[in-house]
């Protein structure tokens, strides 16, 4: 799970790597994939390495 | 092999700490402003090229700020502090010793192993990667060398921002350094060896004694090379003892070392420029409260106390009519050193009331404390006394929740609950690392 921030916005995602390609993927399947490519600008802020909040 | 000694300072200090949480600012020209708006504090590399100079007062940038689409923020010691803790905590675990020299500067060793160059560009990318903050890192024989590293490291990006001054020809360097760059050479000391003949330069047996090569021909000192081959004598004289640890420093003599230990206080100073004009001694006695309040608070922090208070309030000194013009001090000695706020205040209050005089602007108000011991140390005669125990338990309640809560939660009544006092900040940045309801947000979808 990383923090991105594509063009300006900051969004938690999951990272998957796929044949030289890199996707942020989102856990709701409602929402579609997001391929990063050049004409994206895209920084990888952090990876979400643990979470404060009660889950249930 | 002397000491290896390093300078890292964080590039453009304010504008990386809010590029920090917000990586889409990266690239794009930024400026910090100072307290209540005045000035411009710190800019971005982008907004140096666009003309915005250090200093310059913000009504003066305007224009440039809104043709360029400069992005703007007040100033939000908060967050920079904070970041600033941290940024010191990465380096701490990289060198053997680490000096607080500023907010953003620290002076470090880096350990004998000749391996200090790698050291500083590991330690550079564990800095930005930890903490955000991008730094330049100086490395030298002496403190003063790695402080001119550091600023050719900053200048000259082909360096990849570190430069490595130990062992190396140090004087390839300090030709093309301008002597009033260097450490310690303010303004003054600099129109001084820049004046031409100004100098005493007209002994030219005492410069020929010096065994250095002279700078004789030029009868005048424009680059840190040349300084650092100015004789002993005449440097102790004119730029005093001072100049000469400089000079040594220069020539790669270590004369400062490491002050790895705070040094003790002396006193401290709270103060403010007001947001908007004040005028009435109410306003003034609820600024000066709020002072006294986060004074007794430091000093609490620091397990001190005060023995003497000063107040002061001053109009602006750019009034037009001289007699517009006015600054009043007054202090006292406490009756025994004290961190109890409420003891503060009504001393502070009552100062006030002496040197308050009506018809003026005020522009500033603040308190001195100083006479500072620590609270272990208080000589415990029945005579002078201490704050007791109950008013001491109270302080620390009232800090506790601060602490928790946020400033202010708790305060004396005194400060009063309008505060048009305060600080014009109109566009400040969230407290993103000391406030949970502050924290970066991010969306899942």
């Amino acid at each position: 799970m990383v923090v991105a921030c594509i063009d300006g916005e900051m969004l938690v995602k999951r990272l998957i790597v796929e044949g030289g390609r890199y996707f942020l993927v989102a856990e709701n399947s409602a929402y579609p994939a997001i391929e990063l490519d050049e004409d994206r600008e895209t920084v990888i802020w952090g990876v979400a390495t643990h979470c404060i909040h009660g889950l249930r | 092999m002397g000491q290896v000694f390093g300078l890292i300072d964080a590039d453009a200090f304010y504008v990386s700490c809010e590029r920090a949480f917000r990586p889409d600012l990266e690239g794009r020209p930024v400026v910090v402003l100072s307290n209540n708006d005045g000035n411009v504090v710190a800019r971005s590399r982008e907004s140096k090229s666009l003309g915005i100079t250090m200093g310059m007062p913000f009504f003066k940038a305007r224009p440039v700020i809104e043709k360029h689409g400069v992005i703007w923020f007040s100033s939000n010691y908060t967050l920079y502090g904070d970041v600033s803790r941290r940024m010191f905590d990465t380096i701490d675990g990289f060198v053997p010793a680490l000096e607080h020299y500023s907010i953003d500067e620290a002076f470090v060793h880096f350990d004998g192993s000749g391996r200090q160059e790698e050291d500083a560009r590991e330690l550079r990318r564990t800095v930005r990667r930890w903490t955000g903050i991008p730094v330049s890192v100086g490395i030298g024989p002496t403190k003063v060398l790695a402080k001119v590293a550091a600023s050719i490291a900053k200048k000259r990006p082909e360096y990849g921002g570190v430069v490595d001054l130990f062992g190396k020809d140090v004087d390839h360097y300090l030709k093309d350094f301008d002597v009033s760059d260097l450490w310690g050479i303010g303004p003054r000391y600099a129109r001084f060896l820049k004046s031409e003949g100004e100098g005493d330069f007209s002994q030219p047996d005492l410069w020929e004694a010096s065994g250095l090569p002279t700078v004789l021909g030029k009868q005048r000192i424009e680059t840190a090379l040349e300084l650092k081959n100015s004789p002993d004598t005449w440097v102790r004289k004119h730029l005093t003892v001072k100049g000469l640890r400089l000079v040594w420093e220069l020539r790669g003599i270590s004369c400062l070392p490491l002050e790895v230990f705070e040094k003790p206080r002396k006193g401290l100073c709270c103060s403010r420029s007001f947001g908007r004009p004040v005028t009435t001694v109410e306003d003034l006695g609820e600024a000066v409260a709020m002072h006294c309040a986060r004074g007794g608070e430091k000093l609490r922090r620091q397990r001190l106390a005060a023995s003497h208070l000063t107040v002061f309030i001053s109009t602006s000194r750019f009034r037009e009519r001289p007699e517009d013009v006015y600054s009043g001090a007054a202090s006292l000695r406490l009756p025994f050193p004290t961190s109890y706020t409420p003891g503060l205040i009504s001393a502070a209050l009552s100062l006030l009331g002496r040197v308050y005089k009506p018809g003026f602007i005020y522009h500033k108000a603040g308190v001195f404390l100083t006479d500072v011991v620590a609270e272990a140390e208080r000589q415990q005669s029945i005579l002078a006394g201490i704050d007791d125990e109950r008013r001491v338990r109270a302080m620390r309640a009232v800090d506790e929740i601060n602490r928790r809560h946020g400033r202010n939660t708790v305060r004396p009544l005194a400060v009063g609950a309008g505060r048009g006092w305060d600080m014009r900040r109109q566009r400040v940045s969230p407290r993103y690392t000391t406030r949970l309801d502050e924290v970066l947000r991010v969306r899942a979808c």
